[in-house]
C-alpha cells in the first residue's frame, strides 16, 4: 500500500516537474516571440534596407529608378564605397556596403557649417552599434541629398513619412558605380 | 512481476503523454512563427495592436505599445511582375482571369476589400490611435496628421495594356451592389452603418475644368470621375487628424458635401468632372472613382482656403467625438480611408507622419 502511494506521488511529481518544465518552454518561446516582433524602428530599418538592396539589384546596369520609400523616422542612410573605407563600420566586414543607422542629419552635420563634412566617425559609431548595413557590389557609392542650390550631403535622413530615392547603376572607366539620391528644393 | 509490468507501463503512458503535449506546444509556436508572415495573420496582429494601443491609451495615456500593421502589397497580373514592388517581399500575387468581365470584377473586389479591410482594422477611427496633439497648433493640414499605409495595389504591365478591361472597372458601383464578405452589409452600408442607405448622396459641390470647386444642385451622381494623371499603384491609407478647432467647419463641409452619412460616418459622394476623358491609365480611374470626392482633400481646400492641396480622392471616414485619455474638448477628430496614387507628393500631401511597417 505504502509503496503504490509512494509510487503515486513519484509520478504526480514527475507530471507537476514536466509541466513546469513545459510552461518555461513556453514563456522562452513567448519572450523570443516578443523579441522578435518588438523593435518597430529596427524592424522597419531591416525591411527598409532589403528593399533598397532589392530596387538596387532589379535595376540593370545603366539604368534610373525611382521609388517612394517609407523609412524610420530619425534613421540615416549611408553608403560606404572603396573612397570610404577609413570610416567603414565593422559591420560591412570589409566589403562595400550601404547601411541605415540610427541619427538624423543634424546629429552628424553643424548646422552652423552647412558645407562641412559630416561627423564620419560618429556615423560610423552609430551604424555599427545599431545600424544595420548590407554589402552591395559597386566600387564607389554616392548616397546623398541634393540640394536644388546648395549642393549636397553625403547622407539621407528618413522623414516621418515617405520620401523619393532615385537609384542610378552605371560604369564610368571599368568602375561600377552607385547613386541613391534624394532631391530636395530646400536645405533641411 | 505485475507490479513492475504496471510502473514501466504508468511511466511510459505518461512519458508518452509529455512528449507528445510538447511536441504539440511546439508545433503550434512553429505554427505561429509561420503565419505570422500570412496576410491573415499579419491583418489579425494588426488590428490586436490597434485594440491594445487604444485600450493602453485608455489606460494609461501613453502610446508604447506600437502599430504592428504591415502594408499588404497586392500584384493584379495576368502573369508578368509587377515592377512597382521589385526588390520586396510578401507580394500576394492576383491573377486575372482572361475574361475582361470577370477580371476587371476581381479588381473591383480586391480594392473594396482593401479599402473595407484597411477601415475595419484601423478601428473605424473610432479611436485616438496616435495620441496627436489637437490639430490647432498645426492648422488643419498634413502636419497633424498621422496614416497608415494598409495597402498597395498594384498592376503589372500586362494589366495595364488592357485598357478596354480597365474601363469596364467600376469600383464604386460594386460596393453599392456587393455585400462584404461574410456579411449582410453591402460595401457602402458598411462603411455608413446603416442597413438602409442605398445610394450615394447627391452632392453640392462641382469640380470645373479647372478642377476648382463651386456649389451646384445638378450634379450627375456616380458618373466617373476623369483624371489626367498617371500612376498604375494605389495605397489605401488609414487617416486620423484631430481637428477641435475646426469641428463647425467639418461638419459643415460634410452637409455641404451632401455626405452620406449616419450619425458622424460618412461616405463623401461621387461628384464628377467636367473635365474629358484624356486617361493615360485607366487604373487610376478604378482606384479613383470608388466613392468620393476625397474628403481630406475638400478638407483642406475649403477650411485652408488651399486649393493646390485638393486631390480627388475614395474617401469614407468618420468625424466626431474619439475614445481618447484627452477628455476635454479636444477628442474631435477625422479619420478617413481612402484609395490615393502611391507617390510621394500625393501620400505627403495626406500625411505627415506615417506609422506600421513598409
Amino acid at each position: 500500500m505504502r509503496n503504490k502511494k509512494g509510487m503515486v506521488i513519484g509520478e504526480v511529481l514527475k507530471i507537476i516537474l514536466a509541466v513546469l518544465g513545459l510552461l518555461l518552454i513556453a514563456g522562452v518561446a513567448y519572450y523570443l516571440y516578443s523579441a522578435v516582433t518588438a523593435g518597430q524602428d529596427s524592424e522597419i530599418a531591416k525591411r527598409t534596407l532589403d528593399s533598397i538592396e532589392g530596387k538596387i539589384s532589379n535595376l540593370e546596369d545603366g539604368e534610373t529608378g525611382k521609388f517612394p520609400i517609407k523609412g524610420p523616422s530619425e534613421w540615416i542612410l549611408v553608403g560606404y564605397g572603396d573612397s570610404d573605407t577609413e570610416f567603414r563600420p565593422d559591420k560591412c566586414a570589409l566589403n562595400n556596403c550601404i547601411c541605415i543607422c540610427p541619427g538624423t542629419v543634424s546629429n552628424f552635420v553643424n548646422p552652423n557649417l552647412p558645407y562641412a563634412l559630416p561627423n564620419y566617425l560618429a556615423i560610423r559609431d552609430s551604424c555599427q552599434q545599431e545600424g544595420f548595413c548590407r554589402k552591395v557590389s559597386f566600387d564607389e557609392i554616392f548616397v546623398e541629398i541634393e540640394y536644388a542650390s546648395e549642393g549636397g550631403t553625403p547622407l539621407i535622413e528618413f522623414p516621418k513619412n515617405l520620401l523619393e530615392l532615385q537609384i542610378v547603376k552605371t560604369e564610368i572607366n571599368n568602375s561600377k558605380e552607385l547613386f541613391i539620391t534624394q532631391y530636395n528644393t530646400n536645405r533641411g | 512481476m505485475n507490479t513492475k509490468k504496471g510502473d514501466i507501463s504508468a511511466a511510459t503512458v505518461v512519458g508518452i503523454v509529455i512528449a507528445i503535449v510538447g511536441f504539440a506546444i511546439v508545433l503550434l509556436f512553429y505554427s505561429a512563427l509561420k503565419e505570422g508572415s500570412g496576410v491573415n495573420a499579419q491583418r489579425e496582429v494588426c488590428r490586436l495592436s490597434v485594440l491594445t494601443r487604444a485600450t493602453e491609451q485608455s489606460i494609461i495615456g501613453t502610446s508604447a505599445i506600437p502599430i504592428k500593421c504591415t502594408t499588404e502589397k497586392v500584384c493584379l497580373t495576368y502573369g508578368d511582375k509587377c515592377k512597382q514592388f521589385a526588390g520586396e517581399e510578401n507580394v500576394r500575387t492576383v491573377k486575372l482571369p482572361g475574361d475582361d468581365g470577370k477580371a476587371a470584377e476581381v479588381i473591383e473586389m480586391e480594392s473594396a476589400n482593401a479599402m473595407f479591410d484597411c477601415w475595419s482594422m484601423m478601428g473605424e477611427g473610432k479611436f485616438d490611435l496616435f495620441n496627436q496633439k489637437a490639430v490647432q497648433e498645426f492648422a488643419l493640414n498634413a502636419a497633424g496628421s498621422t496614416c497608415v499605409i494598409c495597402s498597395r495595389v498594384a498592376i503589372a504591365p500586362d494589366v495595364e495594356a488592357k485598357r478596354e478591361m480597365l474601363r469596364r472597372v467600376n469600383i464604386n458601383e460594386y460596393m453599392k451592389e456587393n455585400n462584404v464578405p461574410g456579411s449582410s452589409l453591402t460595401y457602402l452600408q458598411a462603411f455608413v452603418g446603416d442597413k438602409g442607405i442605398n445610394a450615394y448622396a447627391k452632392s453640392k459641390i462641382e469640380f470645373d475644368e479647372e478642377d476648382s470647386l463651386k456649389e451646384s444642385d445638378n450634379l450627375v451622381v456616380n458618373e466617373k470621375i476623369l483624371l489626367e494623371r498617371d500612376g498604375s499603384e494605389k495605397a489605401f491609407v488609414f487617416m486620423q487628424i484631430k481637428a477641435p478647432e475646426f469641428k463647425d467647419s467639418i461638419l459643415n463641409s460634410l452637409k455641404l458635401l451632401g455626405a452620406t452619412a449616419a450619425g458622424s460616418t460618412f461616405v463623401a459622394p461621387v461628384t464628377t468632372f467636367k473635365t474629358a476623358a484624356k486617361l493615360a491609365n485607366p487604373y487610376v480611374l478604378a482606384g479613383t472613382v470608388v466613392i468620393a470626392a476625397g474628403f481630406a482633400g475638400y478638407l483642406y481646400t475649403n477650411v485652408l482656403g488651399s486649393q493646390e492641396n485638393f486631390e480627388q480622392l475614395v474617401s469614407a471616414g468618420y468625424c466626431g467625438e474619439i475614445e481618447s485619455t484627452d477628455k476635454s474638448e479636444n477628442r474631435f477628430a477625422c479619420s478617413t480611408v481612402q484609395g490615393l496614387d502611391y507617390d510621394v507628393g500625393t501620400i505627403n500631401k495626406l500625411c505627415g507622419s506615417i506609422q506600421g511597417y513598409p
